[in-house]
C-alpha cells in the first residue's frame, strides 16, 4: 500500500510539473507582445523596456522558466500586474469560494442522482425509467451558462427567494450550486443506473435473494455498494468537469472565485494571474483524480493487489 | 418518435445553417428606433437591444455552431484516430510514448485548456475551432488506439502481413473500416460537446465576437437585459439546448445499437 500511495504521489507530481510547464510555455511563446498589449499602442519604448525587465520578461526563455519553477516550489506565482498584490494571496483569497461552489455542487448532484439512479435501475423498463433518464438526458443537454440566467429569471426576478449574484448574502451560494450540481447529478444518475443493472445481474445477487434476505439488504447491501466502483471513479473524473464549468458558472452568478478571477485577468490580460489560476485549477483536478484513485483502490482490493 | 423529432431537429439546424448564407449581414443590421421589441409579427422573436431581428440572428448563430461543430469533430477525429491507430500498431516505444501524452491530456480540464488556449490566441471563429481540436483528439485517439490492440491480432490482418501488403494499405483497408463504428459514436456525442464548448467560449467573450453571432454570445448579451427582454436569453437557450439533446438522443440509438449484447438481452 505504502509503495501505490508513493507511486500515485510521484504522478501527480509529474504530471503537475508537465502541466506548469506547458502553462508556461504556451503563455510565453505565442507570438504577440504582452508589454505591448499591456502598455496600448502609444506606450514609449523606454516604458515597455522598463516594465519587460521589471517582470523579467528581457531574460532568456529558458532563464525565466528556471526563475518560474524556482517560484513556484517556493509557492511564489509571481506579482498581479493590476492588483499590485502578489499572486498566490489573490488565489488564497479566491479558491475557498470556488472549492466551497465545487463542493455544495457535489452535495446537490449526489443527492439528485443516487434516488434518481437506484429509482431507475429497480424499474428498469418501465415509465420511472424512461421518466428519470429523460430528465437526467435534459439535465446533460442544458449548458449551464443559460440555466443559471433561467434560475435567477424563475427564482431571483420572480419568486424573490435568493439573490441575483454575488456571495455575500445568506443563501447566495444555492443557485450557483444548484447550476453547477445539475449536470453532474445527470450523468451520475446513468451511471448509477446502468451499473447498478449490471450487478443486479449477478451470481451473488440471486444468492442473496435465495438465502431469503430482505429487499433492502439485497439491493442496499449487495448490489448498491458493488455498483459504487464504477461510479466513484466517474465521480473523481467529472469533478475536474465541475472545476472548468466553475468557470462560468461563476461569471454568471458574479462569484468571487478563481473562475471569475481568471476570465476577468485574462480581458485584464494580466498575464501571471492567467497563468497562477489555470495551475492551481489544473493541480486541484490532477490531485483528485489521484485521490479517486486511491479511494477506488480502497474499495476494491483486487486493484491493491494486481498493482 | 422521438428518433424523428431528433432527426428533424437536425435537418432544422443544417437547414437553418444553409438559409444563413442567404440572410447575411441585413440580420446584423441596427435599427435603434426598434430596441428590445417582444415578439411580433414584424419580427417574430422580438428584436435585441441595438433592433437587430432575434430569429435571423438565431439562424446566423445556427451556421457559427454548425460550422464549428463539424470542423472540430472533423479534424479531432482524423487527427485522434491516426495517433491512436498508428501508436497501437506500431507498439513499443511509440506506444509508451503516445500513451503518455495521450495520459497528460486527459489529467488536463478540457474546457479550461481550451480556455487558456482561446484566451492567448484571441478571439475568432478559426481559434475556438483550434482550440477544441487540441483538447478533442484525445478521446478519438484513445479509443482508436484499444480498439486497433484488439484488432491488431485478428486473422484477417495477420493474413494481410503474410500476403506482404505494406502497412499503410492494411491500417486503411483492414483496420480503419472496423473502427467506424464506434468512431462514428463518439464523434456524434463530440458534436453535442463541440456545440456547447462553443457556445460556452462565446459566452465567456473568448469565442465569436460581435457583431457576429453566436448562440453563446447573444446569451450573454440577453442577460443584461433579463428583466426588460427575457425572450434574448430564452430563444437562443433552447435552440442551443434542442440541438445538444436531439444530438444526444441520437447518440444514444446508435451507441444502444451498436451494443449487440444489450440488443439481444432486449429482445
Amino acid at each position: 500500500m505504502i509503495a501505490y500511495l508513493l507511486r500515485l504521489l510521484g504522478s501527480v507530481i509529474f504530471v503537475s510539473w508537465i502541466v506548469g510547464t506547458l502553462v508556461f510555455f504556451l503563455i510565453h511563446l505565442v507570438p504577440g507582445d504582452p508589454v505591448a498589449v499591456m502598455l496600448g499602442d502609444w506606450a514609449n519604448t523606454a516604458d515597455e523596456n522598463a516594465l519587460r525587465a521589471q517582470l523579467g520578461l528581457d531574460q532568456p526563455i529558458l532563464m525565466q522558466y528556471l526563475h518560474y519553477l524556482q517560484g513556484l516550489v517556493q509557492l511564489d506565482l509571481g506579482q498581479s500586474l493590476f492588483f499590485q498584490q502578489d499572486v498566490s494571496s489573490l488565489i488564497a483569497e479566491r479558491f475557498p469560494m470556488t472549492l466551497q461552489l465545487a463542493l455544495m455542487a457535489l452535495a446537490i448532484a449526489v443527492l439528485i442522482a443516487f434516488p434518481l439512479g437506484i429509482w431507475a435501475a429497480l424499474r428498469a423498463g418501465l415509465w420511472p425509467d424512461h421518466l428519470s433518464m429523460s430528465v437526467s438526458l435534459l439535465g446533460v443537454s442544458i449548458p449551464n451558462f443559460w440555466l443559471g440566467p433561467m434560475l435567477i429569471l424563475f427564482f431571483s426576478l420572480f419568486l424573490g427567494w435568493f439573490p441575483v449574484s454575488g456571495a455575500d448574502q445568506d443563501y447566495s451560494w444555492v443557485l450557483p450550486a444548484i447550476t453547477l450540481g445539475t449536470a453532474l447529478a445527470a450523468i451520475l444518475a446513468r451511471m448509477l443506473r446502468a451499473s447498478l443493472l449490471e450487478v443486479m445481474h449477478e451470481d451473488y445477487i440471486r444468492t442473496a435473494k435465495a438465502k431469503g434476505l430482505s429487499g433492502r439488504l439485497v439491493y442496499g447491501r449487495h448490489a448498491l455498494m458493488n455498483a459504487l466502483l464504477p461510479v466513484v471513479t466517474i465521480l473523481g473524473l467529472q469533478l475536474g468537469t465541475l472545476l472548468g464549468g466553475a468557470v462560468i458558472t461563476e461569471v454568471v452568478f458574479d462569484w468571487p472565485g478563481l473562475g471569475q478571477l481568471l476570465v476577468e485577468s485574462i480581458q485584464r490580460r494580466d498575464y501571471p494571474v492567467v497563468q497562477a489560476c489555470i495551475l492551481v485549477i489544473s493541480v486541484a483536478y490532477i490531485t483528485v483524480n489521484g485521490l479517486t484513485e486511491l479511494v477506488y483502490a480502497w474499495l476494491d482490493p483486487r486493484i491493491r493487489i494486481r498493482k | 418518435m422521438l428518433r424523428y423529432v431528433s432527426y428533424s431537429i437536425i435537418l432544422i439546424w443544417v437547414l437553418m445553417a444553409a438559409l444563413g448564407f442567404w440572410i447575411g449581414d441585413q440580420a446584423n443590421e441596427v435599427m435603434l428606433t426598434q430596441f428590445l421589441q417582444p415578439p411580433d409579427t414584424q419580427a417574430l422573436l422580438g428584436t435585441d437591444q441595438l433592433g437587430r431581428p432575434v430569429l435571423e440572428r438565431i439562424v446566423l448563430g445556427a451556421q457559427t455552431s454548425l460550422f464549428v461543430a463539424v470542423g472540430v469533430v472533423f479534424f479531432s477525429a482524423i487527427i485522434g484516430t491516426s495517433i491512436g491507430v498508428y501508436s497501437a500498431y506500431a507498439g513499443g516505444w511509440t506506444d509508451r510514448i503516445i500513451t503518455k501524452v495521450i495520459d497528460v491530456f486527459l489529467a488536463f480540464p478540457g474546457l479550461l485548456l481550451a480556455i487558456a488556449l482561446a484566451a492567448i490566441l484571441g478571439p475568432g471563429i478559426e481559434n475556438v475551432v483550434f482550440a477544441l481540436v487540441v483538447v478533442g483528439w484525445v478521446g478519438y485517439a484513445r479509443l482508436a488506439r484499444a480498439q486497433t490492440l484488439s484488432l491488431r491480432s485478428r486473422e484477417h490482418i495477420l493474413a494481410a502481413r503474410t500476403l506482404a501488403i505494406p502497412t499503410w494499405l492494411i491500417l486503411f483497408r483492414h483496420v480503419v473500416p472496423l473502427l467506424l463504428a464506434p468512431l462514428g459514436v463518439e464523434a456524434t456525442f463530440g458534436i453535442a460537446g463541440a456545440v456547447i464548448s462553443e457556445a460556452g467560449l462565446s459566452f465567456l467573450g473568448l469565442g465569436v465576437q460581435a457583431p457576429d453571432s453566436s448562440w453563446g454570445n447573444m446569451i450573454k448579451e440577453g442577460t443584461r437585459y433579463l428583466l426588460v427582454a427575457p425572450h434574448l436569453v430564452l430563444a437562443p437557450g433552447i435552440a442551443l439546448m434542442l440541438v445538444v439533446l436531439a444530438v444526444n438522443l441520437i447518440g444514444d440509438q446508435w451507441r444502444d445499437h451498436l451494443d449487440v449484447k444489450a440488443r439481444h438481452n432486449r429482445g
